[in-house]
């Protein structure tokens, strides 16, 4: 398997009032071309701040401290770029809120053929055509008609399915999705979901999926990473992290929810405490003061991955004792 | 400053914040505009003993003087003192302005708790004449106003009051019609909560920071607009000592006497910048950071 | 469709705001102490010569009917004479009406020119110092009286620096450029504080909006971004804005047309007060008021055109 794009060591910082939080520690990340790697966790974990932090789409104050981005290249190998020149070149993102996200003085097939526009020099009218085109794969109905609507008179799900032409017609290698079903109704979601899962397999698109929503990881991921405040905490292929999660954070999400293969819009609210306050995070593993197996020596662990089974690896300095557990708990 | 230090394993502890403060501090805006308008205040209560001489003795053989330790700020047309003048109109303008500006708040504030309260036809009326208010060009209809209501205090007081009072209708009907659908308020109503106290503890918290906001700017805008009146003759009557109609005065002798008309104007803007800061800073305090 | 219907609407809704100032207008006639025949008779007039003027004057009819004679004659352009110079309303109006539109113009002009960039600034800085230094300007213009303003710069432009004349219009276009300069800056400088601030929330708005961002993940960026992104979006409140703030623009002409003895509307409208001139006064109001309403309607087609979601608003 090729990677298709990396993420090393990256940090976020924001400062405000002189406090400086960091809501991004250290966090690596590495998706296979052609697959679709889920980032889970709560919200406020940082999933989102990583995914903006690849396109350089940080809020005013939030900075990049340390990190670096590799994106797999023609020549077949890895290279090392800045977020703003992928833009349009390599990577594109699909956001969390269609109802806001499209420009709505624009008309549809006008923000898509921007898109269009921006990757390479076309003509107005072959961008125009690439956009119908899209929006047809995309399988927005009527698609010529469509094209002419404003974002406003489209419904959440027709919007979402122009968000995603406009991210495809920069042609990207790397799809980064920011929570792109949450909005929607769960009929739409599902509708979504198959329609990214498609596109992906069809144009060998690689595909960073961040939610908070472990059902639907099962649905489209084939790699999970589970951030807890601010790191990343379990990596691993789908099925070995949800079904023997070496993380009780992990396993906390797991539990919290009563089907993992069917698509559910309950937000995950059943772990006890709350999570940390970015401004105060506690020392040693920070889910330890949360968690029902911590150990003394867990306020002093280092955050350190560590393969536990192949390609599985977890910051859980103490995964036996959850292993135990859930092997008694399940049937 | 927070100390950051950075522990061995590449983790950042950051030191926790200060608990919330019981209250924030008082801003320094606040601070400055009630020390502006305090000094104003001062000046207005005390003006016999502050002004130098009787603000309307004429003295014919001592016109359009420049200042000297007799006269502070020179005499005007008529050899009347400019500077106790300027003081004795400190009364007329401050409370003027602020009653134009009140009146308003009063008016304002009932209609739109009424409409709120009763809602149905009440509410229908109310929101109506507020939406005319709002589209009419009330401020063309001023002058005309003016002319019929003839000079004085009492027809800037109705022109104002006629104009202003929308926003604060709008704000409070708005907020408490929040509040009726909040489910704990919806419930108190079933409890037989009288409306009154629903109105103290969930309808004034909300509007009291848009409320000060718009009396201050409505403040700042009937002192300017009493000046201007004056300034077009269709203020107050000729002989009450006020700024506007000092300014205006002082205008046929801009060439040679500019003092008469500079002063009344840079007072004018030190009392709004006052008004201004206080309401600045009243709303920063309001919203809860210093 | 839904657009057009939208301006389509909004011209309906003028019309009973037109009605609103006829009565407004007429009523106001009504309240005005003293009786006009006596006053137009002058003060040696014989019984005879007063009730002949009333009578000419349709002040014997009942009071809907005088109304509907009104309203008749407004919509003929007849807006009455004036007691003091005995001319025609709507010849005094016609000659005075380019005076104001040039100061307006200008003065719309030099606002929107100050309030926009700074404002754009302040939104980019904002919480910084520029946006608080900007702030404080602001707000020292606003409370500034307009016809002191107009004073200072005469003092310091006209009769200090000699550059501009103390007063009066011109023939030619440069003179009147020149004759309206501290008119019309004096005007903006009173007008453009609440633009600023109005501009600035736009701008953060659209700053920190999601489609923006979205945009820029597709690589727009520069001109094109703000062409296409921002600039529409920013607009539309601004427009909306500037309708809104004509009434208290004519309200500053006529503060600034007496301060610089400009002959125009407003001046005409003060020496009609003093004056006790009646018909005058009636008749710039009118005027300023379907101007107002005017604006507001170019206004909203304006918005329209700007913004394809006014439809479902």
């Amino acid at each position: 398997m090729t990677t298709a794009l990396e993420v090393r060591n990256l940090s976020v910082e924001i400062t405000r009032h002189g406090h400086t939080i960091r809501p991004v520690d250290d966090v690596s990340l590495s998706v296979d071309a052609g697959d679709c790697l889920g980032l889970v966790g709560e919200s406020g974990a940082g999933k989102s701040m990583t995914l903006k932090a690849i396109l350089g789409l940080l809020p005013k104050g939030a900075r990049v401290t340390s990190g670096e981005l590799l994106l797999h290249t023609a020549e077949g190998t890895l290279a090392s770029i800045d977020p703003i020149s992928v833009r349009g070149h390599g990577i594109s993102m699909v956001f969390q809120e269609p109802m806001t996200a499209l420009n709505p003085t624009r008309r549809v097939v006008d923000i898509i053929a921007d898109g269009a526009r921006a990757h390479r020099d076309m003509s107005k009218s072959e961008a125009h055509e690439t956009a119908v085109r899209l929006l047809g794969e995309v399988g927005v109905p009527a698609p010529e008609r469509r094209a002419r609507a404003w974002p406003h008179q489209l419904s959440g799900g027709l919007r979402q399915r122009v968000m995603i032409a406009m991210a495809l017609a920069t042609e990207p290698d790397v799809l980064l999705c920011d929570e792109p079903t949450t909005a929607l109704d769960v009929t739409v979601q599902d509708q979504i979901l198959g329609l990214l899962d498609r596109i992906r397999r069809e144009r060998g698109l690689s595909i960073i999926f961040v939610t908070h929503d472990l059902a639907v990881i099962g649905q489209v991921a084939q790699e999970v990473a589970v951030m807890y405040a601010g790191r990343v905490v379990e990596t691993g292929p789908v099925r070995p992290v949800l079904d023997r999660s070496l993380h009780p954070y992990t396993n906390a999400l797991v539990t919290s929810i009563p089907h993992v293969d069917i698509g559910t819009d309950q937000r995950l609210r059943t772990i006890e405490g709350a999570p940390p306050d970015p401004a105060n995070f506690p020392p040693g593993c920070r889910f330890s003061p949360r968690c029902p197996f911590a150990q003394p020596d867990c306020t002093r662990a280092e955050h350190v991955l560590v393969e536990q089974a192949t390609d599985h690896r977890t910051a859980c300095i103490h995964p036996e004792a959850l292993a135990s557990i859930s092997v008694e708990g399940s049937p | 400053m927070k100390l950051r230090r950075r522990s061995r394993s590449g983790r950042l502890a950051v030191e926790p914040a200060d608990p919330v403060a019981a209250k924030p501090p008082v801003p320094t805006s606040l601070k400055i505009g009630a020390a502006i308008l305090g000094i104003f205040v001062v000046v207005a209560a005390f003006a016999p003993l502050i002004a130098t001489h009787d603000p309307a003795f004429q003295d014919l053989t001592d016109k359009l003087a420049s200042p000297s330790a007799e006269h502070w700020l020179g005499t005007d047309q008529l050899g009347r003192d400019a500077f106790s003048r300027l003081v004795y109109a400190a009364r007329t303008d401050l409370i003027v302005g602020f009653l134009a500006a009140l009146f308003p708040l009063i008016l304002g504030t009932t209609l739109g708790a009424i409409a709120g309260f009763f809602g149905g036809w009440v509410d229908t009326v109310i929101s109506r004449v507020a939406d005319a208010v709002q589209s009419f060009p009330v401020y063309v209809f001023l002058i005309a106003l003016v002319f019929v209501l003839g000079t004085g205090v009492m027809p800037i007081l109705v022109a104002f009051t006629a104009i202003a009072w929308v926003p604060y209708t709008r704000l409070i009907r708005t907020e408490i019609l929040r509040a009726k659908g909040l489910d704990y308020v919806a419930a108190a109503v079933v409890a037989g909560l009288p409306h009154r106290r629903i109105l103290f503890r969930h309808v004034l918290p909300n509007s009291v920071r848009q409320t000060v906001v718009y009396f201050m700017s409505d403040v700042i805008l009937a002192t300017v607009t009493l000046a201007t009146l004056s300034f077009l003759g269709l203020g107050l009557p000729v002989e009450q000592p006020e700024w506007g109609r000092m300014i205006s005065e002082g205008r046929t002798f801009l060439r040679n006497q500019w003092w008469l008309s500079t002063v009344p104007g840079l007072v004018i803007v030190a009392l709004g910048m006052g008004y201004a800061l206080i309401g600045d800073g009243l709303a920063q305090r309001l919203r809860g950071d210093g | 469709m839904g657009r057009f219907g939208f301006v389509l609407r909004r011209i309906l809704g003028a019309i009973p705001l037109l009605i609103g100032i006829t009565l407004f207008t007429f009523i106001l006639l009504q309240l005005v102490p003293g009786d006009p025949a006596l006053t137009l008779a002058g003060p040696r007039a014989t019984e005879e010569r007063v009730e002949a003027i009333r009578e000419e004057l349709g002040l014997d009819r009942s009071l809907p009917a005088q109304y509907v004679a009104y309203v008749g004659n407004l919509l003929q352009g007849n807006l009455g004479q004036s007691i003091r110079s005995k001319e025609p309303v709507t010849s005094i109006i016609r000659e005075r009406t380019p005076v104001t539109v040039w100061l307006l113009g200008a003065a719309l002009i030099l606002s929107v020119s100050i309030a926009v960039p700074l404002g754009a600034h302040a939104a980019r800085h904002r919480g910084g110092w520029i946006d608080h230094a900007i702030r404080v300007v602001s707000t020292f213009f606003l409370t500034m009286p307009p016809f002191w303003v107009g004073l200072m710069l005469l003092l310091v432009f006209a009769l200090g620096a000699g550059w501009f004349p103390v007063g009066g219009f011109g023939e030619t276009t440069a003179e009147r450029l020149r004759a309206i300069a501290l008119p019309a800056f004096t005007l903006a400088l009173w007008i453009f504080p609440i633009q600023l601030q109005s501009f600035r929330s736009s701008m953060i708005d659209v700053d920190g909006s999601d489609y923006l961002q979205a945009g820029r993940s597709i690589g727009l960026e520069g001109l094109t971004l703000f062409r296409r992104y921002i600039l529409r979006n920013a607009t539309a409140a601004m427009v909306t804005l500037l309708a809104v703030q004509m009434g208290f623009m004519l309200f500053g002409a006529v503060i600034v047309e007496t301060t610089f003895n400009l002959n125009g509307l407003g001046d005409a409208m003060v020496r009609a007060v003093s004056g006790r001139d009646f018909a005058v006064v009636q008749g710039i109001t009118i005027v300023f008021a379907v101007a107002v309403i005017a604006i507001n309607l170019l206004a909203d087609v304006i918005v329209a055109a700007l913004d394809p979601r006014v439809e479902i608003q």
